[in-house]
């Protein structure tokens, strides 16, 4: 395995990392308060933004030879400023990704993308070749790929499983560093088999989305009745990205156009007719029948688009609960009564 | 003179949101200002204030097709395109001079625009489902600084299905980034005179653009004779200026009250009369200011003597632009912003006006909600201290009155002044 390099934003191409011969870990932050982080991101900002400052002042993280940060929101922003100061070990590389999706927005990200290529290859002893890059990128797609099978499999109810399994697995496949995460093979595989949930039938079938979801929200709403079958997160299935055409040519473009093209995420302004439509496809998908909708405390972004969820929802007669949340692990409590209530609607 | 008190005095409630849509609304109102014309302290501020009113009546009115922006978005376009810009943020402002603010928190908190994203969107979000708004035509919106902006006007634009335009603007000035920013400029340009059937006049186009250029270098002639000392203008006046940076570039009114502005330094300063009688301490403002009273200038200016002899709003961050290559040099102002990339450029912007004003101290106004301009600010706070230059971070919020402690703002304040003074 090689050096690992950190990453936060899932429009972060992982597949340039890999092509260079290092190792992607995402950094989703830690449970529990931030105090240290407090410190140095003074304000009402993210709070898994905070977790990831923390886990790095504290050294809880694995060494990393470098950072991209894709300034993608004012947190990532100013995370970007102080993680080389007060955080993290080994580089920090910026990475800014476009709001918006049409060619003048995929040509300038393809642009910065190669730049991040050049960067990344100095810290490592390897050029970047492109063919080196098309390989890193058909050896993600084809993971990709399994991973979309099993969700699709578990949409049309050929398999059943828990939320709170996939976004176990997907978690330990973006850190990179578990041999179950890094099996391509997970779709089908005996794991699967044995950790079917059929006794979750018959129970109302759930979205969740927000910005970056909570590891322990899917297990919580299991716990309290609910089956979340879906996670529209950029932890979730959004990081899965979408198929799109090869491009020959420039690997950069097409890793622009796949990216930016993936399913969008709240921040994507630009795009939220988008946005819209993939949530349509998604309740038609999964036969969603409620959605809960996790509004990460100070994220701009997804305050803004659980309006339009809700009015999304309204449209269509599905019951939408919101969770505030603080991704520390606390306020509990609140959502337990607040989901129990939720659940007793259907 | 209180120009709120005098609209809300002749405006009032249940009368106020016709008012708003009214001809002789605007023409009382101006008549009223006029009567009022020497107790002014700045002509210069009269004059704006005309201005404004004027703006403000074209997009009730709506004698052109309207176009909302965020207070970032280069306006020399829409005055470039004869269209009648109108800033939401800037209204939100307005709003609580005009007694509104409840009401409008009340409507977006109801629709769940929460307390944690700035108060100037949710008070502008709240104003326009309350139907206190000139309806747009279209929006525009550029993603530089701050990501409540963005995603505000997006749902304004949903809300009233008209078209919206995103600037997405990078963090970087390399060329790549130049030609984006550019392109996108151009093509939000023709496709707003295409939505908006406005014919594409580029003399018009080009005389914006010289507008802007003019406004900017009477700019820098007031922020020269700010420079001096003794301040001639307190920071409390000074501050009603800065809508024109927000809203009035590319207009030939933005020109005209910098210029009488400058003349108006220009003299006070031949004849020195003071902004205060004796200046005892020189302060840097960061961000905006409160826009309901309170005592911060009173205390800081007139009691204190510590008088805010210039704000980062007023900094002139561009360089001119070129009309022969209008998009391109716009992609020049907005990517010149020194709030945009990493923070050092913004601390090394803060520390060149530190410099250039000779000041004793530094404000920054921590507006709740602000991301863009708090969340960085450990970093400012230990570039300011390797100066020794005293820093005071103000909590508070801009438009929404009820999270000013008055006890606690001043303690800190006469904390800060008693450290100004161990200088
Ligand atoms: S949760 Fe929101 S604020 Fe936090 S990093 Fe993601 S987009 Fe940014
Ligand atoms: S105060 Fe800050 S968050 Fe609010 S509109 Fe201005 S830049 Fe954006």
């Amino acid at each position: 395995m090689g050096a690992l390099i950190g990453w936060f934003c899932h429009y972060t191409p992982v597949e340039i990392i890999t092509a260079l011969g290092f190792t992607p870990y995402r950094l989703l932050g830690r449970e529990g308060n931030t105090p240290r982080a407090d410190t140095y991101l003074v304000g009402n900002l993210c709070p898994y933004v905070k977790s990831c400052l923390e886990t790095a002042i504290r050294q809880e993280l694995p060494p990393l030879a470098g950072t991209v940060i894709a300034r993608s929101c004012n947190a990532m922003i100013h995370l970007a400023s102080t993680w080389p100061r007060y955080g993290g070990r080994g580089a920090t590389l910026v990475l800014d990704v476009p709001r918006r999706l049409d060619e003048e927005a995929v040509l300038y990200y393809s642009q910065d993308l190669r730049r991040l290529a050049g960067e990344l290859a100095r810290l490592g002893e390897r050029q970047l070749e492109d063919s080196l890059l098309w390989q890193a990128i058909d050896a993600w797609e084809e993971q990709r790929s399994c991973w979309r099978g099993l969700l699709a499999a578990r949409a049309r109810g050929e398999i059943c499983l828990s939320g709170s399994d996939v976004m176990a697995w997907l978690d330990g496949w973006q850190t990179g560093m578990t041999a179950a995460g890094r099996d391509k093979g997970q779709a089908g595989s005996a794991t699967i088999e044995q950790r079917s949930r059929p006794d979750f039938r018959g129970r109302p079938r759930l979205m969740l989305a927000g910005s970056i979801l909570p590891a322990e929200l899917p297990a919580l709403v299991e716990e309290w009745g609910g089956w979340p079958v879906c996670e529209d997160a950029c932890n979730g299935r959004r990081f899965l990205l979408a198929e799109v055409a090869r491009e020959t040519g420039d690997p950069y473009l097409h890793l622009a156009r796949l990216y930016l093209g993936g399913p969008p995420c709240p921040r994507m302004v630009a795009d939220q007719t988008r946005r819209q439509q993939y949530w349509a496809g998604v309740v038609n998908d999964y036969q969603i029948d409620g959605v809960i909708y996790h509004v990460m405390k100070f994220c701009d972004a997804a305050i803004y688009d659980f309006r339009a969820m809700k009015d999304f929802c309204d449209r269509r007669g599905l019951p939408l609960l919101r969770l505030d949340g603080d991704y520390t692990g606390g306020g509990r409590g609140q959502w337990q009564t607040r989901v129990e209530a939720f659940l007793e609607m259907f | 003179m209180d120009i709120y008190q005098l609209i809300r005095s002749h405006l009032a409630g249940p009368l106020r949101r016709r008012a708003f849509k009214s001809p002789w609304a605007y023409r009382l109102l101006k008549q009223l200002v006029a009567a009022q014309k020497k107790r002014y302290s700045w002509q210069a501020a009269y004059e704006l204030l005309l201005n404004t009113i004027d703006q403000v009546a074209a997009a009730y009115l709506q004698q052109g097709p309207v176009v909302w922006h965020n207070v970032f978005f280069p306006t020399e376009i829409l005055y470039g395109l004869g269209l009648v810009p109108f800033a939401p943020e800037a209204a939100a402002a307005v709003a609580v001079g005009l007694g509104v603010a409840e009401e409008a928190f009340r409507v977006a908190e109801g629709d769940w625009v929460s307390g944690e994203s700035c108060s100037f969107h949710r008070l502008a979000y709240g104003c326009d489902r309350a139907g206190y708004l000139p309806p747009p035509g279209a929006v525009v919106c550029s993603s530089h600084l701050c990501d409540a902006a963005p995603q505000s006007l997006a749902a304004a634009a949903g809300y009233h299905n008209v078209p919206f335009y995103l600037l997405d603007v990078p963090h970087r000035q390399d060329a790549a980034a130049f030609n984006y920013v550019a392109r996108q400029l151009k093509s939000i340009t023709f496709s707003l005179a295409d939505a908006l059937g406005v014919p594409w006049d580029q003399e018009r186009f080009q005389e914006a653009l010289l507008a802007s250029n003019t406004a900017r270098e009477h700019l820098l002639a007031v922020n020269r004779l700010r420079g001096q000392r003794p301040a001639c203008i307190r920071g409390d006046e000074a501050h009603g200026f800065i809508y024109l940076m927000l809203a009035g570039f590319g207009s030939g009114a933005a020109a005209a009250v910098y210029r009488q502005l400058a003349a108006e330094l220009e003299q006070r300063w031949r004849e020195q009369r003071r902004a205060v009688p004796e200046e005892r301490a020189r302060l840097l403002w960061l961000h905006l200011r409160p826009y309901y009273p309170t005592e911060i200038f009173n205390l800081l200016e007139q009691k204190a003597g510590a008088v805010v002899v210039f704000e980062e709003m007023h900094h002139v961050y561009w360089e001119p632009l070129d009309p022969a290559r209008p998009f391109y040099s716009l992609a020049g102002k907005v990517l010149s912003h020194h709030g945009l990339g990493c923070i050092s450029r913004r601390i090394e912007a803060i520390l060149a006006m530190v410099d250039a004003y000779q000041v004793d101290g530094v404000i920054h106004f921590a507006h709740w909600g602000c991301r863009q301009s708090t969340a960085g600010l450990r970093l400012l706070q230990d570039a300011l201290r390797d100066r020794e230059i005293p820093f005071l971070n103000l909590e508070g919020d801009c438009v929404d009155k009820s999270k000013y402690a008055p006890g606690a703002t001043r303690t800190r304040l006469e904390g800060f002044l008693e450290m100004l003074r161990a200088v």
